[in-house]
């Protein structure tokens, strides 16, 4: 009495198909998993059975073994409930195995036999259908994210007696509602955000290059909410992108009934307090992607930034270079992906107003040192364009609001975005992004570029990382104005956005 | 402040002694001290002395004033005395050794303190080359209480008292006050109202109780009216010719950090234009730039004038 069944088993952000081998065999009563089962998925046993019973299936005292292929990969999550239901089922001859072929199952039971909703329904479902399987059954709660996935069959089941009815041919689900794309969101409109110019100019190279921005300004001055036009002023997601980024909201369990391809880009703002798993991902159980891989090809906003925990800051060096975080866990490492764009705020000092004719600096020296040292240099090497903002004036509060709109601003964007299409010969690489190689080919300076190139390090003691960082921006600068050379104006302008290490401009 | 080893053994000179400054004797004083702990050069051999003085947290144009100020006086041959506190007072130790001047520092606590902890190398160097002076014994910490009393010797060891930056409450001031009762010149460096750390300045000339200097001249015109100033070439470095959109940017900068929208908006440019145009002057040092924003150098001043 054998039967096998299929289901998956999440690793990052991936689903890997895996077998659900189910033997009925004489002996001592008792139920077996085997194949590296995680806690949660050894306590099946007790779900599976009682949802059986409640729906009216003998149970009958047997030795049952199911193992879970392959058996080197370690599976965690509730969602083999369902696949180990079946499978008991069809080694008992209640269903015909032949229905469960090409299927793959995924569902956490109720001790009623109601199903429950599980994560990662949609790479499940990715899965499904990259192996070329005819479809797939999930709780109904999740069917909206399942359907996403065009080619594949979808069984949305509220019950294990649906599941059953199914699997004998009495009974079909009803068919899905059409899925929509997610409704579009009032983008935050970058004309509310009065004066500012130079912010929002920085902000504007920041997109279209892809560069990490660091906002240094009193408490009031603007910071945050220019942060949040950030993702309103980025080219809208490609479908392959939104899918990318659904399904990472799938794994960490986010999507909600009404489950739609998410397409605005996210704005994540962890708070200070957060632990490293939650900003990177992991955790225990079955791992979550952190706050970094929920901004995937979003906005991972950091306000703040001296308030994060070192090690939560220093965990970001390597996602923001490779796109990607890898957790090492106990079963082998997985991946997430987070392709993100940073902003960060800090104040200029502990009480905010160095430097500040407002309100007197109230900070001891040693305050400030400390402040300062927070910052570390690898840390601030992240961020290609800083900028001060000071509060904005009475007259620009008070005053009609003025400037761009962000649809404005974005038509500039996409098209600086396409010349780096065009340039790298990929839709990823950033000016932010590209090799050290790839730059230095795009990178054609005027001769009074070079000679203010020239003048930079000397006078200001511009170093090979900073002589690299201002060519990036004013590269992006220049796909801004569509000019194919750097000349002197985009240098110049590169140079007063670098990045200030050390000084904190308040005094020695 | 835990005790370092100090280098050379400090000594101890009673007013008996030859070493004993006069002045500190000179009736007004406020209390004298009994004896002085002393390390580096002998006392009285230096030259007559300015106290150069001000606020812990100098803004950037404060540390320049400081710097250039205790640079010249230090040159023109008067020794630099301060208080060895972080800030203004380190400025101008450091600018007076820096040109082989002399310097001397009191300090609020015994001889072997390591206070101020980022002061302790430029400490040694003071005591190699200048003097470092207390009144209180090895193994005193730095009381509150002591700093007051260590400015009363800053302002008795001095000829005349220079007051850069600092608010009203500051020790700075305090020292203003004791050298004005001891009959010393008193010089203040005037900043911008908007500069909570000129205010300190700002009310000593209101007062009518410092003079008010602009340049390190006016206090050796002051001080030492037959000293024939000669400045060495290349000392005063001819302005740096600036264009016209470049003039106007300087034009827009203040004495307190401002960002480039406020440089922008104020000039009614692009901020693009704008910070050409700061570049262009940062990377002549016309301009410098912090992370509140951009201040003008002093060879920037000068081109503005």
């Amino acid at each position: 009495m054998l039967a096998k069944t299929q289901s998956v088993a999440l690793v990052g952000t991936d689903a890997h198909l895996v077998e659900v081998e189910i033997h009925i065999g004489t002996g001592v009563p008792s139920f077996t998993i085997v194949g590296l089962p995680a806690k949660s998925v050894r306590e099946a046993e007790q779900r599976t059975r009682a949802a059986l019973v409640s729906s009216d299936e003998e149970w009958k005292a047997a030795r049952l073994v199911a193992n879970l292929a392959p058996g080197a990969l370690r599976k965690e999550g509730t969602h083999f409930d369902l696949p180990l239901a079946l499978g008991i089922l069809s080694a008992r001859d209640r269903i015909d195995p032949a229905r469960l072929a090409g299927w793959v199952v995924v569902g956490e039971l109720a001790l009623d036999g109601a199903v429950r909703p599980v994560r990662g329904v949609l790479a499940a479902a990715i899965a499904c259908r990259t192996a070329g399987l005819r479809g797939l059954m999930c709780p109904a709660t999740n069917a909206a994210e399942a359907a996403l996935v065009e080619g594949i069959e979808i069984v949305p089941v509220q019950t294990l007696r649906d599941c059953i009815a199914w699997a004998q041919g009495r009974w079909t689900p009803p068919p899905l509602p059409a899925h929509g794309l997610q409704p579009q969101e009032d983008i935050e409109e970058l004309a509310e955000v009065r004066g500012h110019g130079a912010a929002k100019r920085a902000l504007e190279v920041a997109a279209a290059g892809g560069h990490n921005l660091l906002l240094i300004g009193p408490p009031g001055s603007g910071k945050t909410m220019l942060a949040r036009r950030l993702p309103g002023i980025l080219p809208p997601m490609g479908v392959d992108e939104a899918l990318d980024v659904t399904r990472v909201h799938s794994v960490a369990g986010l999507l909600g009934e009404c489950a739609h391809l998410l397409r605005s880009r996210a704005f994540r703002t962890p708070h200070h307090n957060i632990s490293l798993p939650g900003m990177i991902g992991g955790g225990p159980g079955l791992a979550r992607p952190g706050e970094a891989s929920l901004a995937h090809h979003g906005v991972l906003f950091l306000d703040e930034l001296t308030l994060y925990r070192a090690d939560v800051l220093e965990s970001l060096r390597a996602p923001l270079e490779e796109g990607q975080v890898r957790i090492a866990r106990a079963g082998g490492a997985i991946c997430y992906p987070c392709r993100f764009s940073l902003i960060a705020a800090m104040n200029p000092c502990p009480c905010g107003y160095a430097g500040n004719s407002v309100r007197a600096c109230r900070c001891s020296h040693h305050a400030l040192e400390v402040y300062r040292a927070r910052l570390s240099g690898p840390l601030l090497d992240r961020f290609d364009i800083q900028i001060a903002m000071a509060r904005p004036s009475k007259a620009d509060l008070l005053g009609p609001p003025q400037g761009e709109s962000s649809e404005a601003v974005r038509r500039r964007v996409r098209a600086a975005r396409a010349l780096q299409v065009d340039r790298y010969g990929s839709a990823r690489t950033t000016n932010a992004s590209a090799s050290k190689r790839q730059l230095e080919d795009a990178c054609r300076l005027s001769s009074a570029a070079r000679a203010m190139v020239g003048l930079a390090v000397d006078s200001l003691a511009l170093s090979g990382r900073g002589i690299d960082r201002v060519l990036r921006v004013a590269r992006s600068l220049a796909d801004l104005a569509g000019a194919d050379d750097i000349g002197e104006e985009q240098v110049g302008e590169a140079i007063s956005y670098r990045t200030l290490d050390g000084d904190m401009g308040v005094g020695a | 402040m835990t005790a370092v080893p100090s280098g050379p053994p400090h000594r101890t000179v009673q007013p008996s002694d030859v070493e004993w400054p006069p002045h500190l004797s000179e009736p007004g004083t406020l209390s004298p001290p009994e004896r002085l702990f002393v390390v580096g050069a002998p006392l009285a051999d230096s030259a007559p002395a300015v106290a150069v003085v001000g606020t812990r947290r100098p803004t950037a144009a404060g540390i320049e004033s400081a710097r250039t100020i205790a640079g010249t006086l230090a040159q023109a041959g008067f020794g630099i005395v301060s208080g060895l506190a972080v800030g203004i007072d380190a400025v101008a130790h450091a600018a007076a050794l820096e040109v082989g001047g002399t310097t001397v520092a009191v300090l609020g606590c015994g001889l072997d303190i390591g206070y101020p902890a980022p002061n302790l190398r430029l400490k040694e160097q003071i005591a190699l080359s200048g003097t470092v002076v207390s009144e209180y014994p090895p193994g005193v910490g730095p009381l509150k209480r002591h700093f007051p009393a260590r400015n009363r010797i800053i302002a008795a060891l001095s000829v005349g008292v220079v007051v850069v930056e600092g608010a009203i409450t500051s020790g700075a001031l305090v020292t203003a006050r004791l050298a004005l009762d001891l009959d010393r010149s008193v010089y203040a460096v005037p900043g911008s109202t908007r500069n909570p750390m000129a205010a300190g300045p700002n009310e000593l000339i209101r007062t009518s109780r410092a003079s008010l200097i602009t340049d390190p001249r006016h206090i050796l015109e002051d001080l030492a009216p037959n000293l024939v100033w000669s400045p060495s070439p290349g000392s005063a470095p001819s302005p740096v010719p600036v264009d016209r959109a470049e003039a106007d940017v300087l034009a827009a900068l203040e004495d307190t950090p401002t960002p480039l929208d406020g440089i922008a908006g104020r000039l009614d440019v692009q901020p693009g234009r704008a910070a050409l145009a700061l570049a262009k002057l940062e990377v002549r040092g016309l301009v410098s730039r912090g992370r509140g924003g951009y201040l003008l150098t002093e060879s920037g001043a000068r081109a503005l004038a």
